[in-house]
């Protein structure tokens, strides 16, 4: 720690930069966080029994990824705590058998056996359930993983693609699930609606029919001397005639339509 | 995800101006003290300090724990108010 406090910003951004962190400006208000992340990144690819050796008792849990030395601020990670205590209880066998954490893992440690429940890390992260399965997994030397293996992220967190949500975007749920019916209520009050209506071809007949007929009421009512009129009129009146004869029951509506016909044919 | 609280919503409504640090989403009375005692005063020095880390998440993280001692959900709260006001207005 006492070599990275001695860095000018300048060479603390290069090392930085070595490391593939591409740090910003390194000003008097970030040029503590700046080195915590190199001291970080150096313990982590570092040999990690000489940071233990150096101060193995005093180890605190900060925060999730980190665990601070109080006496002398050195910075490692849990995995680290949890390597060490595994190697220096028995260094030939840290390194003989290897156990595959897809989450936690970091490039360069040394793989560890898991050799009893006890050996768990210091703190609960959210993958518990994927430890347990990789557990398992030295067992039954399975080849399904719960969650696939990811790299690291240049800033040394380990992430893991989530299982994509139903329905998401880019992923209708009719598509994805095809069985599911969509069970929203204003989906199936949509539907009934949709059930009740006249079908359209239906409304288009009736509409014809009543324009039609609305048609026949205004050429016959219309005293009009143009000629394109006529001979519509004489179409009219011919259908009128034979409504009449049709409807012989009920003569009334139709006599004055047709004394109008009558009148406007001879004026 | 969790859903955004009022007070979030209200931060990336408009411009920051002259509003107290204690606008910020996850910053109450306690953490919001602290910062003025560190010279965080107004919400826009602790953007400008946002925006110096480049808006990594985790540095701002780090930067919160060690200014105002804010715990990881406060830290996330006041992360994604200052993004989303970023996305907004910068």
């Amino acid at each position: 720690m006492r070599d990275i406090i001695g860095l000018t910003n300048d060479e603390l951004k290069a090392t930085l930069l070595k490391h593939g962190v591409k740090a910003g400006p390194i000003v008097a208000s970030t040029r503590a966080l700046y080195e915590r992340r190199l001291a970080k990144l150096l313990h982590s690819y570092g040999p990690e029994e000489t940071a233990l050796n150096a101060c193995p008792s005093s180890w605190t849990m900060g925060t999730e990824f980190r665990a601070e030395c109080e006496e002398c601020g050195k910075v490692t990670l849990p995995q680290v705590l949890s390597t060490s205590s595994v190697s220096l209880k028995s260094k030939s066998s840290a390194l003989s058998r290897s156990q595959d954490f897809s989450i936690t893992q970091m490039p360069d440690l040394p793989e560890f056996e898991l050799q009893t429940p006890k050996n768990e890390f210091f703190f609960y992260t959210p993958n518990a359930s994927s430890y347990k399965q990789s557990t398992k997994e030295h067992v039954a030397d399975g080849p399904t993983r719960f969650y696939p293996k990811t790299g690291l992220m240049p800033t040394g967190v380990a992430v893991t693609c989530r299982r994509p949500i139903k329905g998401a975007a880019g992923r209708p749920v009719q598509y994805k699930y095809p069985d599911l019916p969509p069970a929203s209520p204003l989906t199936l009050e949509r539907q009934g609606v949709e059930r009740r209506l006249v079908p359209v071809y239906i409304q288009m007949v009736v509409f014809l029919a009543m324009a039609g007929l609305l048609y026949l009421v205004y050429a016959c009512m219309e005293e009009n001397p143009y000629n394109p009129l006529l001979p519509l009129l004489d179409g009219a009146s011919e259908a009128m005639t034979m409504v009449m004869r049709t409807t012989e029951s009920e003569p009334g509506p139709a006599d004055p339509l047709d004394r109008a016909a009558q009148d406007s044919l001879s004026g | 995800m969790s859903s955004t609280s009022q007070k979030h919503k209200d931060f990336v409504a408009e411009p920051m101006a002259e509003k107290n640090v204690n606008a910020l989403a996850g910053i109450g009375d306690v953490l919001g003290r602290r910062l003025e005692e560190r010279g965080f005063d107004k919400a826009y020095v602790v953007l400008g300090q946002f925006l110096v880390l480049k808006k990594d998440e985790e540095l701002f993280r780090d930067w919160l724990k060690d200014t105002c001692s804010a715990n990881s959900q406060k830290q996330g709260d006041c992360y994604g108010c200052l993004r989303e006001w970023c996305d907004s207005f910068l």
